[in-house]
């Protein structure tokens, strides 16, 4: 996918240069882009240890396995064919314990954290299809929820922000919050009414 | 919005001197995996930046705008966002990399920078997800993934543009 965006920009970059008659200014873009990237991840990348060490802290003293238990009622309403499994053969992996874990870390900004996890989350789901060809309700759900998840530290955010002069790169936070917690609540509304007029049209 | 780093930073001060040896221990594994996740990082974000800095070089950016604005008027859009928009989701690195353009050209306590903030910082790269999420599976067994997926992905972006329009003045 990185490859044809690449391959778009380049291709229409070269195009509009000949048209407009940029051509010379495409050539410097290329050499003044590199130092650009440099100094950006120069940037980026203090503030990815920085963050890294400071979140693996909190994980280290507890706090991530303390916000799992404070999101598990949300995701037990969202869940509900999990819980079922739960209570029938209790002490078995349901595989509600990786998506908790998984939104706790996209919540913290550890999104290469938050991946594996769901992975784990999804392999333990898919052994629990009816039908093996096709996603259950709870596989499609957790997809979907991973595609809009509750924000709390978007660090790669602030950093970014930093970098280009913000007075205040936190000043972003609230709308953050309240978008991205509006859109995990639209994503389930959403998910679980499409899940419904699915179910309808295949008993029709 | 000032008070949100000192208090987090006091937190993690009291956490340091609960337990100084396990926190320390713990930072420099974290911080240690930072910078190997640098590594793989730099070289995407290398390509998508030259990529950028081509593109708005050659002006396609200005084009792109020119041409778009009349519809992005319409939505109430700012023609400056749509870039971003058509990247953020396809790819995490190269959003990344036109976010920090975007924000380097308009200003990043702009509107339009606090637009693209928020967007950047509520969405995920939709595209990457369903990919990895979906793996192997046929098309025809996603059932209301991909319609689900869309939905949000549209929802979030004309949320955070509202939302980052009605609080831009307030916040700045």
């Amino acid at each position: 996918m990185a490859g044809i965006v690449f391959g778009v920009f380049c291709v229409v970059s070269v195009l509009c240069a000949a048209f407009t008659g940029n051509l010379a200014e495409v050539g410097n873009a290329l050499f003044s882009g590199t130092e650009t990237a440099v100094t950006l991840m120069l940037s980026l990348g203090g503030a990815m240890c920085l963050w890294g060490g400071l979140l693996e802290v909190l994980r280290e003293m507890g706090a991530l396995s303390r916000l799992e238990r404070l999101l598990s009622p949300v995701l037990r309403l969202l869940f509900p064919d999990l819980c079922k499994g739960q209570a029938a053969n209790d002490g078995a992996d349901t595989g509600l314990a990786e998506i908790t874990a998984s939104l706790a870390a996209n919540l913290l900004g550890v999104g290469n954290a938050a991946t594996p996890i769901g992975l784990r989350a999804m392999a333990i789901l898919r052994e629990k299809r009816t039908d093996p060809a096709k996603m259950s309700n709870a596989e499609v759900l957790f997809a979907v929820l991973n595609t809009a998840p509750p924000t709390l530290l978007p660090t790669t955010l602030l950093t970014v922000r930093h970098a280009a002069g913000s007075v205040m790169p936190t000043a972003v936070l609230p709308a953050v919050w309240m978008v991205s917690l509006c859109g995990f609540g639209f994503t389930a509304v959403v998910t679980r009414a499409l899940e419904s007029a699915g179910e309808g049209r295949e008993r029709k | 919005m000032t008070l949100f780093l000192p208090i987090l930073l006091f937190g993690f001060g009291v956490l340091f001197l609960w337990a100084p040896g396990r926190c320390t221990k713990a930072f420099l594994r974290g911080a240690g995996d930072g910078l190997a996740a640098c590594a793989n990082l730099f070289p995407t974000l290398l390509l998508f930046v030259c990529a950028v800095s081509l593109f708005r070089a050659s002006g396609a950016v200005a084009l792109l705008t020119e041409w778009l604005s009349g519809i992005c008027g319409v939505l109430r859009i700012p023609a400056e966002l749509l870039p971003l928009m058509l990247t953020r989701p396809i790819s995490g690195s190269a959003s990344t990399a036109v976010l920090s353009d975007l924000l380097r050209t308009c200003g990043p306590d702009s509107t339009v920078g606090m637009m693209a903030s928020v967007l950047c910082g509520a969405s995920e790269t939709v595209l990457y997800v369903l990919s990895v999420y979906a793996a192997g599976i046929p098309v025809t067994g996603t059932r209301h993934l991909i319609p689900a997926a869309l939905l949000t992905c549209f929802f979030v972006t004309v949320l955070s543009v509202t939302v980052a329009q009605m609080m831009g003045g307030a916040l700045c």
